[in-house]
């Protein structure tokens, strides 16, 4: 909608996977939690890193379907974080699909 | 390294969306726009889908009936002003935790870092509205209808009636 109404568009994605199977126009992909495209709060550095990344690329990019994956890494524990960014609640969605969600562990040996 | 889309996520809940969100291929019909002009000389917009509106003066996006019915998603946006400032944002999203966002809303919607690029000048300008959607819009079937076919025009229009000529995207 907005390219093909002549605005140039910059995606930063956390799902790379789904830019790349539906196609973006151009996409920066960061490794950092849901929620957090920019980074932690309060670290105006970190998110002005990955903008300027992301302004490159919307800069370079000579075509559709550009995605362009950064090495940001995340900089603070990531067994913590893969819960932290989580809401405290499940979602209605995820409640409603929980068995099927818990359904998919992996089984263990003699279950 | 190639960034992992479901590094954060726990093993059965990635497991359950590489089987129920199978994008389709749509890459063949991306649309572009080149773009042409030196970033010191381009208007920006910014957009994000992490649920934020300003607390006290707008309806939070309607997550009691996304709780009534959690195939459903509001599709309605909200404008958030160049001018806002920290604390006067607050998050209405179920699927993730809005404490920090609420704390800085920069890591979604970058209002003043924005504004730190076009002081001297690295962008030309960021336009006066800044703009908040809720990025759930339903499941096994999200239903675009009505950004495709209301909210975004709105948007839209206001960006344009506004000269921006380029847009940040940061889904939450």
């Amino acid at each position: 909608m907005f390219e093909e109404s002549g605005l140039s568009t910059i995606l930063v994605t956390m799902m790379p996977t789904w830019a790349e199977q539906y196609g973006v126009p151009r996409a920066v992909a960061v490794e950092f939690p849901f929620g957090h495209p920019l980074g932690l709060p309060g670290h105006p550095l970190m998110q002005t890193a990955v903008i300027n990344d992301a302004l490159k690329v919307l800069k370079e990019a000579q075509g559709p379907n550009t995605v362009v994956h950064l090495d940001h890494s995340w900089p603070e524990d990531e067994a913590q974080w893969r819960r932290q960014w989580q809401p405290t609640g499940a979602s209605p969605l995820i409640a409603k699909h929980l068995d099927q969600i818990r359904a998919m562990r992996p089984r263990t040996t003699g279950s | 390294m190639p960034v992992d889309s479901y590094k954060w996520l726990p093993f059965s809940l990635a497991a359950w969306m590489k089987k129920e969100y199978q994008a389709p291929d749509g890459k063949a019909n991306t649309r572009f726009t080149p773009l042409t002009k030196p970033l010191s000389q381009t208007r920006f917009a910014l957009l994000t889908t992490g649920g934020l509106y300003l607390k006290g003066h707008q309806q939070p996006f309607d997550i009691h009936r996304e709780a009534r019915e959690p195939e459903w998603g509001d599709p309605s946006f909200r404008i958030i002003p160049r001018e806002t400032l920290t604390g006067e944002v607050a998050l209405a999203h179920t699927h993730y935790n809005p404490v920090d966002a609420e704390e800085d809303f920069n890591i979604l919607l970058p209002i003043h870092r924005f504004l730190e690029l076009e002081k001297p000048g690295e962008i030309g300008s960021l336009a006066p509205s800044a703009y908040s959607v809720m990025g759930y819009q339903g499941h096994p079937i999200p239903d675009y209808t009505q950004w495709r076919e209301r909210y975004g025009p709105e948007m839209l229009e206001r960006m344009k009636s506004e000269d921006v000529e380029a847009l940040l995207l940061t889904p939450a």
